[in-house]
C-alpha cells in the first residue's frame, strides 16, 4: 500500500486517500490476501491501471463544478478511476476472492476484522466530533466544549490528524489556482469520505477509549541500505585471494591450450581427409571411408574447439568471478540509509 | 552456456553418427584400408610423417627433458 501510494503522485491527494481507503476496504473484504495479492497483481500494475483512468484536468474541473454541491460525493464516486475500482472489486466478488456487497463500502453483514472495527468506531468518533464543532460555532453550546475536550484523549488525537488532513488538501499538484472556499469543502469531503488512511509514515494509530481495544495498522517501508566496505579485510582478503585465483588460472590453461591444439588438429585432419576423399579416391567404397574418418575426426574437432571455448569462458572466467564475489561477500556488509 | 553444450554434443553425435554410417558403408561395400592408406601416404607423406613422430621428435623431447 505503502508503494502504491508513492506511485500514485500524479493524483491529487483527495483522490490518493480514497483510492488507498477502497483497497484497504477491498483488503478487509477480501476472502482469501494471497488470491486477491494475486488477482490485483504488483501495485505497478494497479498504478498503471489507474493512471488510464485518470485525467487530471478533467478531475479539477469536476472538483471546481461540483465543490459547491451538496451532493459532491455523489458526483464525486462517478469519477473514472472510481468505477475502474469498483469494476475491479466486483470481478474480484465475481471470482469469489471478496465478499459481495450491493455498495462498494462498509457491510454489517461481514465478518468483523480489525481494520473494519476501527474504521466503525473511527466514524463514530468523527461524527462526534463534526458535533462538537458545530456547538462550537454556536456559542450557547460553549460551557460544554471543555467537557468534551478534556473528557476524550482520541478526540484530541483525532483533531491533530484532521489538523494534519487540513494543511494535507493544500499540498495537491495543481493547488495555485483552487479557492479557498473549495478547499473547505475539500477538507469536509476527506473528513466524510476517508474511513482508512494509509499514510507514506512508518504507523497508523487509532486510540479508542478505555473500554475498547486500539488497533494498529503498520504500514511497513521498504528499507533501504547501501553497501559498505571493510578496506581491512578486503586488503587481507587480496592478499591471499589474488595469488591463489592466478595460481588457479595458470593450472586451467594447460587443458584450454591442449584443448585448443586438439581443436585445431582435428580441424585440419578432417578438412584434408574430406577434401582428399573427393580428389584422391576413385572407388566409392574408399571413399565413404575416407569421408567417415572425416566426419569423425571433424565432431571431435568441434568437441575440444568448444571446450577450450568454454575452459576460457566458463570455467577460467567463472574462477575470477566467483573470488570476486567472495570478496564482496565477506568483506562488504549493508547498512540502512539514515 | 548449458545450451550451447547441448547443441555442440548434439552436433557431435550427429556427426559421428554419420560418419560411422559411411565407415560402414564403405566397409560393407568392400573398402580396403591398405589401399586407402597409400593413396593418403602418396598425397600427404604419412609414412615420414609418423617416422619423424615416432623416431625425431621424440628424441628431441628426450633430449630436451620433457619425455624420459
Amino acid at each position: 500500500m505503502a508503494e502504491l501510494a508513492r506511485l500514485l503522485t500524479f493524483m491529487y491527494e483527495e483522490d490518493v486517500r480514497k483510492v488507498l481507503a477502497m483497497y484497504d476496504e477491498l483488503f478487509g473484504d477480501a476472502c482469501n490476501e494471497g488470491l486477491l495479492l494475486d488477482f490485483l497483481g504488483s501495485p505497478t500494475r494497479q498504478a498503471v491501471m489507474l493512471a488510464r483512468a485518470y485525467n487530471a484536468k478533467e478531475r479539477k474541473l469536476q472538483i471546481n463544478s461540483t465543490s459547491r454541491e451538496d451532493d459532491a460525493l455523489e458526483e464525486d464516486d462517478n469519477a473514472e478511476f472510481i468505477r475502474v475500482m469498483t469494476e475491479m472489486r466486483r470481478a474480484a466478488e465475481d471470482r469469489g476472492i471478496v465478499y459481495g456487497d450491493e455498495q462498494f463500502g462498509f457491510s454489517a453483514e461481514k465478518p468483523a476484522t480489525p481494520v473494519r472495527e476501527a474504521k466503525r468506531v473511527w466514524e463514530e468518533r468523527e461524527g462526534e466530533t463534526s458535533e462538537v464543532r458545530k456547538t462550537e460555532e454556536n456559542p450557547q453550546t460553549a460551557d460544554e466544549k471543555p467537557a468534551e475536550n478534556v473528557s476524550d484523549d482520541a478526540g484530541t488525537e483525532e483533531r491533530k490528524e484532521d489538523g494534519k488532513e487540513d494543511a494535507a488538501p493544500t499540498e495537491a499538484p495543481p493547488r495555485e489556482n483552487v479557492p479557498a472556499e473549495e478547499n473547505a469543502q475539500s477538507e469536509k469531503r476527506t473528513e466524510e469520505t476517508a474511513a482508512v488512511q494509509v499514510e507514506d509514515t512508518d504507523e497508523l494509530r487509532f486510540d479508542f477509549s478505555e473500554k475498547e481495544e486500539p488497533v494498529i495498522v503498520k504500514a511497513e517501508k521498504p528499507v533501504e541500505t547501501v553497501k559498505k566496505v571493510n578496506v581491512f579485510l578486503a586488503v587481507i582478503y587480496a592478499i591471499f585471494a589474488v595469488p591463489i585465483t592466478l595460481v588457479i588460472c595458470t593450472v586451467l590453461l594447460i587443458p584450454t591450450f591442449l584443448a585448443l591444439a586438439l581443436a585445431a588438429a582435428g580441424v585440419f585432419v578432417s578438412f584434408k581427409l574430406i577434401s582428399s576423399a573427393f580428389g584422391g579416391f576413385a572407388i566409392f567404397a574408399d571413399i565413404m571411408v575416407v569421408l567417415g574418418a572425416g566426419l569423425v575426426t571433424a565432431a571431435l574437432g568441434l568437441l575440444f574447439l568448444w571446450m577450450f571455448v568454454w575452459f576460457i569462458g566458463g570455467a577460467i572466467a567463472g574462477v575470477i568471478s566467483g573470488a570476486i564475489r567472495l570478496g564482496e561477500k565477506l568483506c562488504t556488509r549493508e547498512v540502512e540509509v539514515r | 552456456m548449458k545450451n550451447g553444450w547441448r547443441i555442440i554434443i548434439s552436433i557431435v553425435l550427429i556427426a559421428i553418427l554419420l560418419g560411422g554410417v559411411c565407415l560402414g558403408v564403405g566397409i560393407i561395400t568392400g573398402a580396403e584400408m591398405d589401399r586407402v592408406y597409400s593413396v593418403l601416404d602418396k598425397q600427404y607423406n604419412l609414412t615420414a610423417l609418423y617416422k619423424y613422430v615416432t623416431e625425431d621428435l621424440v628424441t628431441e623431447f628426450q633430449r630436451v627433458g620433457l619425455l624420459r
